[in-house]
């Protein structure tokens, strides 16, 4: 028997996305200083064995804010992909099997939203929803429910005229355990893929959208709400900017890799 | 009669191939001066292999040893410009597939001419003079047209003549043919196979026919070497070996002619179809008046109980649509369609590589009917699969494999244990072998047979071979252009056809 290459992609992602995310959760719970409160005898510190990452302008621990900054981007992201995925998965398979002028006017829409700048129609949705974590959420999922769609709608049309499927209708199987149980499998490595790939996004945009003051509200600590908050700072205190956008990257990074790791074993 | 080609102790392997076995191992043969070699065999037995060998198209990763000497001059060492040299004076091939070999942005005329621009210092006139004359031979007669037309334009057959065009204009002294017609219809197979004939008789053609279809080789060769797992395992004359064939593998690919014993029919009728019309709608775009296309017309018949009725036709005929139609796939319809049993008919389809679900493990498909049937307890359900899996003749372990790890009659094994699974009265067969080697063909038979002796389930066979129809089909109905054109007793059928078209059919078929 040939003998199965390890794939490092794969494993190093997970080590990466898992360290990264263990420590966030456990930062939820215990940090080594308070994520809030300001200590003005000790500003804009750099990093020492004190104050692992150095402090902020009012004094506060950058690592255990960024710590905590991740549990926040995180759930933003997940929740974000998690709503376009649903709705995504959803409209995909009804429109592909299905077809016909529902077909038509879903995809027309999906085209439309494709064609604008994702952080441009963010910006838009928020105007609309308002500032604030929970319309962020709402806005990038509306924005995420595109890529979905089409990956299962293609994945419904290629699939609904093939012979496994007409056997399933002459059996006798439902329409819905169709589309759930015979179809969708057949779907699921692109579905997995464009999960990492729409929630590497969503990092990125929620960061984005919270540096611009949009998204994550002050006091409250996200990677990129502390990106925009070392802005000014940046010339006196590089550390209180670095370590978030380090994070941010070593995050992506991880999760690229278990996108690139969960290609290689689909082939 | 002299020798043309010779082959002598010819492997081909590859690379990458880790378990170290050739494609083609120690092969030797000749092709004589003006003759038609066969070279017979199942998929992956290495006859296509043989063929780009010696034309030296092979893939850049085989790795080949052994002599090819094309008019005494050895070829196999000559360099690449030496090697085109030869493919275009002296060797011309035919490809399987019509659709694909010829380049569809290019037009036809320009494609054959192609040779003789390349080969020769003719002046363009002539060599439009030649190419039309090329056209005509291969049976274009409108050659003027053709010459314009692009492949898209042309049917499958017409594009077939064209390449055969392309292989013989430049007048080459053996022609090698990659199962030139097992793509093409019954009746266009015929006119390819007697214009194959007509060249090899006018221009003492030599041709190296590769076919996996016996009775195709039979028709139309003078030696056979039948090919098994890259090697040669019997050689001689047509006569010879089909009928006295010395190897065992040779005896089983010849005799796979499968008979139906005893009649298991009942009074009971389980399927009858009356005055069935059906249609299909145009797809636009826009709302508008829509289009009718009426596929079937006027279709009626009835198979009882523990019959095997047969319905023959070419692709196109309507035959496919039929199977839908009585299955309840397809809906738009006038007519009746009446099936007894609470169960509706169960297909089994053609292409195995499509009928079944790759996403999921050989278990969870074969346990789907059983869930349908409403059979909730997990046990029994795995039970049933394990039983079912020995009936159509495989082993427990398929449960936890996937498709895409069986072979094609493995896989239609399984797509008849899934229609069996719904305990149908009737199954529908639609064109279950063509798509399966020569010897794997008669195993599936064996099973449909045995089904039917068993179950005493009635089977409507769907087929484009009347020899099968004679052998195996109590009844049969001929379909042509959505229209029954004549029903009858199955070897009556066959032996006294009464309509012009099934006349036709039959001489095709007939080796």
């Amino acid at each position: 028997m040939m003998k199965m290459k390890k794939n490092w992609n794969l494993i190093i992602g997970l080590s990466i996305t898992g360290v990264i995310l263990t420590a966030a959760v456990a930062a939820q719970f215990w940090t080594p200083y308070s994520v809030t409160e300001m200590d003005a005898s000790s500003v804009n510190l750099a990093p020492s064995l004190v104050h692992l990452m150095g402090t902020d302008n009012f004094g506060r621990d950058v690592f255990s804010r960024t710590l905590n900054g991740i549990g926040i981007t995180f759930l933003t992201a997940s929740l974000a992909v998690a709503i376009g995925a649903f709705a995504g998965i959803l409209l995909g398979a009804v429109t592909g099997y299905y077809g016909g002028l529902f077909d038509e006017l879903v995809m027309g829409v999906v085209n439309m939203i494709l064609a604008f700048p994702s952080i441009l129609l963010a910006l838009i949705f928020i105007s609309f929803l308002g500032v604030g974590t929970g319309n962020l959420i709402a806005a990038l999922g509306i924005l995420y429910i595109p890529p979905f769609v089409r990956i299962v709608r293609s994945e419904m049309i290629r699939c609904r005229d093939l012979d496994f499927v007409r056997s399933a209708r002459v059996m006798g199987v439902g329409t819905g355990r169709i589309i759930y149980s015979h179809i969708l499998p057949n779907a699921l490595i692109s579905i997995l893929s464009t999960l990492t790939v729409t929630f590497n996004n969503a990092v990125l945009s929620e960061a984005g959208m919270s540096y611009l003051g949009l998204g994550v509200q002050p006091p409250v600590p996200s990677l990129g709400r502390m990106l925009s908050e070392a802005q000014p700072y940046l010339g006196i205190n590089p550390w209180y900017g670095i370590f978030p956008g380090l994070l941010i990257l070593l995050l992506i990074l991880g999760i690229a890799l278990v996108n690139e790791g969960l290609q290689r074993e689909k082939a | 009669m002299g020798v043309l080609l010779e082959v002598e102790h010819l492997s081909v392997g590859f690379a990458e191939d880790g378990r170290g076995k050739n494609a083609v191992e120690d092969l030797s043969f000749v092709v004589n001066q003006g003759e038609i070699l066969g070279l017979v065999g199942e998929s992956g037995s290495g006859k296509s292999m043989t063929a780009l060998t010696v034309m030296g198209i092979q893939p850049e990763n085989a790795r080949i040893s052994g002599r090819i000497v094309f008019r005494g001059r050895e070829i196999s060492c000559l360099s690449e410009n030496e090697r085109n040299q030869i493919r275009g004076n002296g060797m011309g091939m035919v490809f399987q597939e019509p659709m694909t070999s010829l380049n569809p942005v290019v037009k036809a005329g320009t494609q054959v001419a192609e040779a003789l621009k390349i080969h020769t210092d003719l002046p363009a006139k002539e060599i439009r003079a030649r190419t039309l004359e090329a056209l005509e031979c291969v049976g274009l007669s409108d050659a003027e047209t053709v010459y314009d037309q692009y492949p898209h334009e042309l049917s499958g057959g017409m594009r077939q003549r064209v390449m055969l065009a392309m292989a013989i204009v430049h007048m080459p002294s053996l022609l090698i043919a990659d199962e030139p017609t097992t793509a093409l219809d019954v009746l266009v197979q015929a006119q390819i196979l007697g214009l194959i004939r007509r060249l090899h008789k006018e221009r003492q053609l030599s041709v190296l026919f590769i076919s996996h279809d016996l009775n195709v080789i039979r028709q139309i060769c003078d030696r056979v070497l039948v090919m098994h797992e890259g090697r040669i395992l019997e050689e001689g004359s047509t006569k010879k070996i089909f009928e006295a064939p010395e190897h065992a593998y040779t005896k089983k690919l010849v005799g796979t002619a499968v008979e139906r014993s005893g009649d298991f029919r009942t009074e009971k009728t389980v399927l009858t179809v009356r005055n069935l019309n059906v249609y299909y709608k145009e797809r636009r775009l826009l709302p508008g008046r829509q289009k009718k296309h009426q596929v079937l017309s006027d279709i009626s018949f009835s198979v009882r109980e523990g019959e095997i009725f047969g319905i023959v036709g070419e692709s196109g005929c309507g035959k496919s649509t039929l199977a839908r139609a009585v299955t309840g796939l397809h809906r738009d319809l006038t007519g009746t369609v009446s099936v007894e049993g609470e169960n509706r008919p169960q297909i089994v389809f053609q292409d195995p590589f499509g009928s079944l679900n790759p996403a999921r493990k050989i278990g969870w498909i074969m346990e789907e009917p059983l869930r349908v049937r409403k059979i909730r307890d997990r046990q029994e359900r795995e039970h049933m699969v394990r039983e079912m899996l020995e009936d159509i003749g495989l082993d427990e372990s398929f449960a936890a494999r996937y498709p895409d790890e069986l072979s094609g009659g493995q896989r239609q094994r399984i797509s008849i244990g899934l229609a069996l699974s719904m305990n149908p009265k009737l199954l529908i067969a639609d064109e279950p072998v063509s798509a399966l080697d020569v010897t794997i063909q008669a195993q599936i038979l064996e099973l449909l047979l045995k089904i039917n002796r068993e179950r005493k389930a009635a089977i409507l066979f769907i087929t484009h071979d009347l020899g099968l129809v004679r052998r195996i089909c109590h009844q049969a109905a001929v379909l042509y252009e959505g229209r029954i054109l004549e029903t009858g007793e199955g070897r009556a059928l066959c032996d006294h056809p009464r309509t012009e078209y099934t006349k036709q059919l039959l001489a095709a078929a007939r080796p």
